[in-house]
């Protein structure tokens, strides 16, 4: 009567339906037997990595390169390269990397170190902060493809008509933040103040133009509990209490600003050059209005924007090493450099691209983006920069929300940082 | 009358709230880039337009991403059942003393944060040549919703009256034809509900789809709108967001409003206490 | 049919489900159990070493967890709480027979099926202070004079969070309850109407207790899934300001993917699911108490 076989027997059935009806997926679609490299891309990309990819498939036949296109999200394509990293999986034989991401996949042993292809001495045809940013404990990990940086742009004709020349000190940028805003419907100065990288990459920023620093990734010295520091930390604090900023800048990130400048209503915008590309673009309100500017310094600082940019690396798990890195080398030629920065606008990491005319034709921006381009500041090459980054971006939060005021907060971040990286090391040459 | 014109208000307010944000995502679909964000706000859109629609269907494979997700939404929700309704069946009629032992057991498998078992899951995916087919994210999706499922079930069966199965019992059916024959067709509603439970559930997921489909091909649509993207990385481009939300979710209204009554009244079997 | 027959049929029934379940579900979580134990930190070291309850005792020193469990617990609470009471409300007014009550109902269900990280995003915007809807409403109803920007400080990020969260998930709570309360028999409450209990007693005597099974489904479910809550907060704050917002899920994830420790992020996770687990325990037993007796 109970008939237990059965309801095995009759499960058995049903899941094996199940899992003929599901088994009916599309196969993957693999051409015949050739080496394939493949690397994910964010989506904004893809499509101009494809003239790339052919170029390069045509000059080596048998070969092909997998363009996958990944989630626009910059943390999720970190958090898929990871997923996939940490199984060991040899899924992408490059990686495309963030500035910010190679020390830790260097330091977790997820890259393969390029110097034998890339030595020392090809430095010089690369912009040089585009190039150190790929090394990690004196091993090169990954070569810059396109380069961006920090900058603070500014209405041009609100300035004239004001007779307001651009500032060269954060007193000046404050006072004209407040002299040319008419809050809410103008505001004087908008950034990014969210809880997030962006939030760091602003503050570096202001802190490199009051002669502060961050962390010395050489010695692990902490700077946030020096004056310069906790000055850089009022600026930004007291944006929005006197109004120069919006009541919400904590919570922007490039967009919330960029939309404000956009519409016309801010003086001054810190961004990157996307935001400059589109101000630019036909149609737009800000034609010919917007000029370009470092974040300012006061005495004993220097004026800067921050390092970004992204570059490939090779992957440790890559079964086509050589391949991949025959890729790079493709990928970081003039000609492959034209194909992604041209229709696109982005920096090129490459020094002879801001000699070339098809480049400078199209986005002669270029020249002063070299320029500016030499007062990078850059965020510091540790393995653990997440953390740091997060301690950093969690009490600045907290600062600009009013939970903690500047100066404590710095010392808590100054304190938390000091227990993640532990002791400082004595200065490089006199350790055993 | 009073209590006549309160119910209405009530309506109209519970339809405003539930609705207000959705229309907001519509009206900016249909609005031209300059007047998504400007200030002053504008609400309606001058003149309406469909570029954003355009754009999304003719950049992305959109309609191949409906298919995709709906594809692995009804399998997930009916894996899921053929493991649930038995497994419901027997807790509602066999088993009352230890019922909400078992119960409880399955709920607390649930409790895991299903974001932290992204990596142990990828694993087993890839070992399993997984990668980008749909049965990666069927699994999963059965399993991550079977407790929800056999909660819902193991009340529906409750509620069905015991001397209706006594009596095949009586009349010598076996288990499983009495579950087949009897006992499924009365629970028929909480089976739907169930499945469709589960099939939002999937449709909605995120972080697995995004992680174990990486083929544009394979792609389900909320991974799809993920890889949206304007001209730049850090723009967010608000009009073909808004579309393609507005796309996705078309499908899921019809299917809710086809199948409401069957909810309902499935749930309503589900609730009764036995 | 004796007793035992029937037991062992039912085990044969529970068996499948339960057998696919620990194969999918529970041979991860062991990794991640046994990952607690280790010092699995990729960063600073690739060899993983046995660590015994080190990644346990790192959580009394932490400071950012124990604000993040307090986070995680207020937005658990207070997003179940309301979606409750709200989906009760509205339960109880589609029960009711009208014309169109059809399509209202799958109305008011939108919210749950549009997709959460992407509504995290414009839920985001809509709190905007510039951009945002939902300032320029509440200025033109008089009800504000000058733009909040609703993310911008503790309190009222969590809020926004919260109402984020309460306005995508009531309709699964009201769903629930509604069929509940379909199930009631309406003799019963008509009994009690003719005993002449008021509405709000019908309500508090008859209906509710009636009710108490679905509530238990609906209420157990939503606890879990806020708890684990993940994609809404991450996009919407990313935890700010200043970690306000911060949950031990989006905490752990760090650790994991952005900080590459596993063995802190499993004990992060590990110690969260037994707290919940504990929690579920005392509430189903507590609900089942009265129930037993039937």
């Amino acid at each position: 009567m109970i008939a237990p076989k059965k309801v095995i027997w009759a499960a058995l059935v049903l899941m094996s339906t199940a899992a003929v009806g599901i088994g009916c997926a599309p196969p993957s679609a693999h051409g015949p037997a050739t080496s394939t490299i493949s690397v994910l891309l964010p989506p904004s990309e893809r499509p101009f990595w494809q003239p790339i990819a052919n170029g390069f498939e045509a000059a080596h036949p048998g070969t092909h390169v997998d363009l996958v296109e990944g989630p626009q999200s910059t943390d999720l394509r970190e958090s898929l390269y990871t997923t996939s990293l940490l199984a060991r999986d040899a899924t992408f034989d490059l990686v495309y990397l963030d500035v910010t991401w190679t020390p830790k996949f260097a330091a977790a042993g997820w890259l393969r170190a390029l110097d034998d292809s890339f030595p020392p001495s090809e430095r010089e045809h690369f912009l040089p902060h585009a190039w150190d940013a790929g090394i990690f404990d004196g091993h090169l990990y990954r070569v810059p493809v396109r380069t961006d940086m920090g900058l603070l742009f500014y209405r041009q004709d609100w300035l004239d008509s004001a007779h307001v020349h651009p500032p060269a000190t954060f007193e000046q940028l404050a006072e004209d933040a407040v002299v040319l805003g008419d809050p809410p419907a103008r505001w004087g100065y908008v950034w990014q103040g969210a809880q997030y990288e962006g939030l760091v990459c602003n503050y570096l920023e202001v802190l490199t133009g009051y002669g502060g620093y961050w962390i010395d990734p050489e010695t692990n010295d902490i700077g946030l509990e020096d004056p310069e520091a906790v000055a850089a930390a009022h600026f930004l604090v007291d944006a929005p209490q006197v109004r120069a900023s919006p009541p919400g800048v904590g919570t922007y990130q490039e967009e919330e600003s960029r939309r404000i400048f956009q519409d016309g209503r801010a003086a001054f915008l810190r961004n990157w050059p996307y935001a400059y590309r589109l101000s630019q673009q036909a149609g737009s309100p800000l034609v010919g209005h917007v000029g370009v500017l470092l974040m300012p310094a006061t005495d004993g600082g220097r004026p800067s924007g921050t390092l970004g940019g992204w570059g490939l690396g090779v992957s440790t798990y890559s079964k086509n090493p050589e391949l991949a890195t025959e890729f790079i080398r493709y990928a970081v030629s003039i000609e492959s450099q034209r194909a992604l920065c041209a229709p696109t606008g982005y920096a090129p990491a490459l020094e002879a691209a801001y000699l070339d005319s098809t480049l400078l034709a199209v986005n002669p921006f270029l020249t002063r983006f070299r320029a500016l381009h030499r007062h990078c500041t850059v965020r510091p090459a540790i393995a653990r920069y997440a953390q740091a980054s997060d301690i950093l971006q969690r009490h600045l939060s907290a600062a600009l929300a009013g939970i903690e005021s500047p100066q404590m907060a710095l010392e808590h971040a100054a304190h938390e940082t000091r227990l993640l990286l532990g002791p400082r090391h004595p200065p490089r040459g006199t350790a055993g | 009358m009073t209590r006549r014109v309160a119910f209405a208000i009530a309506i109209l307010l519970a339809l405003a709230w539930s609705l207000g944000p959705v229309l907001w995502q519509i009206l900016t679909a249909i609005k031209p880039d300059a007047q998504i964000t400007h200030a002053p706000l504008v609400y309606w859109p001058h003149p309406p337009t469909g570029e954003h629609f355009r754009a999304i269907w003719e950049r992305k494979p959109f309609g191949l991403y409906l298919l995709n997700s709906t594809f692995i939404a009804f399998f997930a929700a009916l894996l899921c059942l053929v493991f649930a309704t038995p497994a419901a069946m027997a807790l509602a009629r066999l088993l009352p003393r230890d019922r909400d032992r078992v119960l409880l057991t399955f709920l607390v498998l649930s409790l895991f944060p299903p974001i932290l078992l992204l990596f142990p899951l990828y694993e087993a995916v890839r070992g399993l040549g997984w990668i980008n087919q749909p049965v990666a994210l069927v699994v999963p999706y059965a399993a991550l919703h079977l407790p929800l499922a056999v909660w819902v079930l193991e009340s529906g069966f409750r509620s069905i009256p015991v001397s209706i199965d006594e009596a095949a019992r009586l009349d010598g059916l076996s288990v499983v034809r009495r579950l087949v024959r009897v006992l499924a067709p009365l629970a028929t509603p909480s089976i739907v509900t169930a499945g469709i439970l589960v099939f939002i559930f999937a449709w909605n997921e995120f972080m697995l789809a995004v992680t174990f489909l990486t083929r544009d091909q394979a792609k389900t649509v909320t991974a799809g709108i993920a890889s949206v993207s304007g001209a730049s990385l850090y723009e967010i481009p608000w009009g073909p967001l808004c579309a393609a939300i507005t796309l996705a979710t078309l499908p899921l209204f019809v299917l809710v409003l086809v199948f409401q009554r069957r909810i309902v009244s499935g749930l309503t079997r589900g609730a009764v206490k036995g | 049919m004796n007793g035992r027959a029937t037991i062992r049929e039912s085990w044969v029934l529970i068996a499948p489900a339960f057998l696919f379940l620990l194969a999918v579900i529970a041979l991860p979580i062991l990794r991640v159990l046994w990952l607690s134990f280790l010092h699995a930190d990729l960063v600073g070291n690739q060899q993983f070493s046995f660590a015994g309850i080190d990644q346990y005792d790192r959580l009394w020193n932490d400071a950012r967890w124990l604000k993040s469990l307090g986070n995680t617990v207020m937005f658990t609470f207070s997003s179940v709480a309301i979606e409750l009471g709200l989906g009760l409300a509205l339960a109880l007014l589609l029960h009711r027979a009208f014309r169109g009550r059809g399509l209202v109902r799958a109305l008011v269900t939108l919210p749950w099926v549009l997709p959460t990280a992407i509504m995290a995003l414009a839920w985001a915007w809509i709190a905007n202070d510039t951009f945002g809807v939902a300032n320029d409403l509440l200025q033109r109803l008089g009800l504000l004079r000058a733009p909040v920007a609703w993310l911008g400080a503790p309190a009222t990020a969590m809020t926004t969070v919260v109402l984020a969260d309460v306005w995508k998930t009531t309709p699964f709570v009201t769903l629930v309850l509604l069929a509940g309360l379909q199930g009631i028999p309406d003799t019963v409450v008509e009994a009690a109407r003719l005993d002449g209990l008021s509405p709000w007693r019908r309500l508090a005597r008859v209906t509710l207790p009636l009710l108490l099974p679905s509530v238990l489904v609906a209420g157990l479910f939503r606890l879990i899934q806020a708890y684990g809550a993940f994609d809404l907060i991450y996009v919407m704050t990313g935890g700010g300001p200043g970690g306000a917002t911060e949950t031990v899920s989006l905490y752990a994830y760090r650790n994991y993917f952005r900080y590459l420790d596993f063995g802190y992020g499993s004990a992060l996770a590990v110690q969260a699911v037994v707290l919940m687990a504990l929690l579920s325990w005392a509430i189903v037993r507590w609900a089942r108490e009265p129930g037993e007796v039937s």
